[in-house]
């Protein structure tokens, strides 16, 4: 299933999630299952179906890493494994920085100025991403692939933190 | 008997009929059954003129009575009486004994799924509640004089799949058709209109008999998201009463040995008090005992002193709920009262000064959920095609198997919308290996043991290939009412593997058919009549919608060959509609069903690039 075609949007990585938003809409008002709670068996099915779908592209679309390995995966380039990753020792260096910054980082304060560090740190992975994937090349894609799953190592400590932030709240 | 009215096609058979969708709020102390009546949603009374029935069914013998007077009977026959089902729906012997000590009823087993030893036989919770939705359902019927055709049934936010499943099945067998199950708390919301709101954050404050539920919603464009629930089971009005009767026994100096023994009539006089306290400032005590009238004056300041203590834990579930879903009092734009309970004016004042906003409390909060599920189930039915109320719900709770070291990995986290579909792909790890066992689980804890097991699933008929080679693709699927179906198919050779399930608590699928039987008193007969009538049913809403398509898309989407295979298939449909053959009806609506996939799928695409073509427009 390509969701961009579902979502009748340019096949590419930087789209408008305003447009995207609109669009959800107007897809579930046409697919969503109260529309057919009084239909025939037929209808409730391939429209529980194409809303399951259509709930599923937009969690997808919405969410630059699943965008990205979708986008990826239309183009029929494999997503890079963890090796490639590991491979990239400037990047393992940083991530065992932040790993050592989050271990010991008790206080609210601390944890704040390590999320926004992080934050920022995204934004430039999904802006390199974004310039990787805008031409359709073999190469392009899978330098993507791999600039893709060092996000995934972001995303991951980011809510780590999130994680370590309610725990000090809690106590 | 005229069964079917064909009418030309394009036109619905009969334009001007209203369809009748009920509004049904299951709830552990009372039920409520509602409909959309020339635009209002009401709640429908019995023959003296009470909305609530009490959820209590008693079987004596050779008779089924449910609502107030199996309540009045509860006393004299505990044993047979059963009181808040609800609890056991979807839950086993243990988790119900562990709650709930001191339960008077006698089960056939000490593990497993209740089933509970009346004068009438056995009964497990499904047909308990079943006959408390047939009285409902009986209650409308008689009201509207019409067939019903569907109901929404209301479910607490935090019901995982196996009492969500247990629902579902107990309305099976008392004959409803299900348009949908609502979260209570979505319910609530709906009744005060506020799914018009376009973004806000909720909170539903529920105080009923026995128990309290606190939920936070977040609605945004129609979506409405329950953030964070919270509550306490063993909380509720019935704890007010109990604080009045102790307060009077002590001012009339009972004898406790007296008190016990008139517990029951005591309470109620409390119930008296309390509610007149929620009128007036002070409130009379009366009561007779012994041939002796006794009476004592309550405050409404002695009584707020007696149920402070109640209420500032309500409050403080409150602020649970809050933290849970991150969120402070000041976030909260709306807060809906639902339940008895809420009357009682201290609780409101409390409420209020907690959240800095007056609670909505003008629709009778005994009612609010049910008016709310009417709503819904007028919308469900078809009677508001115009209408754009768009409620997109979430999974309540996570979904996950069973992995290596009895951990827990999750396949749909929780609050994702739903419906949805996620695969998960699993090997072999034996040369030849043709079988494997899936444990699904519901919850949010990182361990089997602190989650729920759902089911397990044995996968067969794998094609024997080397360890790791065979790629078993297991697609887990949730609907609109938040139930789990898993399908599965092995990659390399697309064979289907075959699934039986073997749900934890609840019935297979084989044990609700022979309850349905069961049920029946001529078991046979019956049985083969509702078959044949959900059949006839179905052929007629097949027929309706097909030739509505047919006119709509007919000439558009169909070539001259199609359309002649399908027309006559079709009539073929109509012819049989009519007869008493089952089998013939439901075979007939598969072929009209497999002929025309592919029609309604070009119907189902046409629509959407319709629908998006517009937007495209707007958007240039």
């Amino acid at each position: 299933m390509n969701y961009f075609t579902l979502f009748s949007m340019p096949e590419q990585f930087d789209i408008s999630i305003d447009v995207l938003k609109q669009r959800y809409e107007l897809l579930q008002r046409v697919t969503h299952p109260d529309k057919y709670a009084s239909a025939s068996e037929q209808e409730k099915r391939i429209y529980m179906q194409k809303n399951a779908q259509v709930n599923d592209g937009y969690h997808v679309l919405s969410s630059p890493v699943l965008r990205g390995e979708h986008l990826l995966l239309i183009r029929e380039i494999p997503l890079a494994n963890e090796q490639d990753t590991i491979g990239d020792t400037e990047f393992l260096m940083q991530q065992m920085d932040l790993r050592e910054e989050l271990a010991h980082a008790n206080t609210i304060d601390g944890l704040n100025a390590l999320e926004s560090s992080v934050t920022e740190s995204q934004a430039k992975y999904i802006e390199c991403i974004s310039e990787l994937l805008q031409e359709n090349t073999k190469e392009q894609s899978l330098r993507a692939g791999i600039e893709l799953s060092k996000l995934k190592f972001l995303i991951k400590l980011a809510s780590e933190i999130k994680t370590r932030k309610h725990t000090i709240k809690k106590s | 008997m005229a069964l079917l009215q064909i009418a030309e096609p394009g036109q619905s058979a009969a334009p001007h009929q209203k369809k009748i969708g009920i509004g049904i709020d299951l709830g552990t102390t009372n039920s409520l059954v509602s409909s959309v009546q020339s635009g209002q949603a009401r709640t429908f009374a019995d023959e003296n003129g009470e909305h609530l029935l009490p959820s209590v069914v008693q079987y004596q013998e050779h008779n089924t009575v449910v609502g107030s007077l199996a309540k009045q009977n509860a006393d004299d026959d505990p044993v047979n009486t059963i009181v808040s089902v609800k609890r056991f729906v979807g839950r086993s012997v243990e988790d119900v004994t562990r709650a709930w000590p001191n339960l008077p009823y006698d089960f056939t087993q000490a593990t497993g799924n209740p089933s509970f030893i009346t004068a009438q036989g056995q009964k497990n919770p499904i047909e308990v509640s079943s006959d408390i939705l047939k009285a409902l359902r009986k209650r409308a019927e008689q009201a509207l004089a019409d067939d019903i055709t569907g109901a929404v049934i209301t479910v607490p936010a935090y019901f995982d799949d196996a009492q969500r499943q247990g629902t579902k099945d107990a309305a099976q067998l008392a004959g409803l058709n299900v348009l949908r199950l609502l979260n209570e708390p979505t319910a609530a919301a709906i009744a005060y209109g506020l799914d018009q709101n376009a973004e806000g954050t909720i909170v539903v404050f529920d105080l009923g008999g026995g128990t309290f539920d606190v939920s936070i919603l977040k609605l945004n464009k129609g979506v409405f998201e329950v953030k964070a629930t919270a509550g306490d089971t063993a909380l509720g009005g019935d704890d007010f009463d109990h604080a009045i009767v102790e307060y009077a026994s002590e001012q009339l100096s009972l004898d406790p040995l007296l008190a016990k023994q008139h517990h029951r009539k005591l309470m109620t006089a409390a119930k008296r008090c309390k509610e007149a306290l929620s009128e007036n400032s002070s409130a009379q005590f009366t009561v007779r005992l012994d041939e002796q009238d006794l009476k004592t004056e309550v405050s409404r300041e002695q009584f707020d002193a007696l149920i402070s203590e109640a209420v500032k834990r309500t409050i403080e579930t409150c602020e649970q709920a809050l933290y849970d879903a991150e969120l402070t009092p000041s976030d909260i734009n709306e807060v809906v009262m639902v339940g008895g309970s809420t009357r009682v004016p201290l609780v409101r004042e409390k409420v209020q000064a907690y959240f800095s906003t007056q609670p909505l409390t003008n629709i009778d909060p005994d009612k609010v959920v049910a008016i709310g599920a009417g709503i819904q189930a007028d919308i469900l039915v078809g009677n508001k095609p115009d209408s754009d109320m768009l409620l997109l719900d979430v999974l309540p709770l996570s979904l996950g198997i069973e992995t290596m070291g009895g951990l827990v990995e999750k396949i749909i986290p929780r609050n994702t919308t739903i419906p949805v579909a996620r695969a998960q792909e699993f090997t072999t790890f034996k040369d030849g290996q043709t079988a494997m066992m899936v444990h699904v689980l519901q919850g949010e804890r990182e361990l089997v043991e602190h989650t729920r097991s759902l089911a397990k699933f044995d996968l067969t008929e794998i094609p024997p290939l080397a360890a790791g080679a065979a790629h078993i693709r297991v697609t887990f699927q949730v609907d609109a009412d938040g139930l789990l179906s898993v399908t599965a198919m092995e990659k390399s050779t697309g064979a289907q593997a075959h699934i039986e399930v073997k749900p934890s608590y609840g019935l297979e699928e084989t044990e609700i058919l022979n309850m349905l039987s069961s049920s029946m008193e001529n078991a046979q007969q019956d049985m083969q009549a509702r078959m044949l009538k959900e059949q006839q049913v179905e052929a007629l809403r097949v027929i309706e919608s097909m030739q509505s398509a047919l006119a709509a898309d007919g000439d558009d989407l169909l070539d001259d060959e199609e359309r002649i295979v399908i027309d006559a298939s079709v009539d073929e449909l109509v012819v049989l509609s009519t007869s008493i053959d089952v089998e013939a009806i439901k075979q007939q609506i598969e072929k009209l069903d497999a002929l025309s996939q592919a029609f309604a799928n070009r119907r189902m695409d046409k629509a959407i690039s319709l629908a998006l073509s517009g937007q495209s427009v707007t958007n240039l």
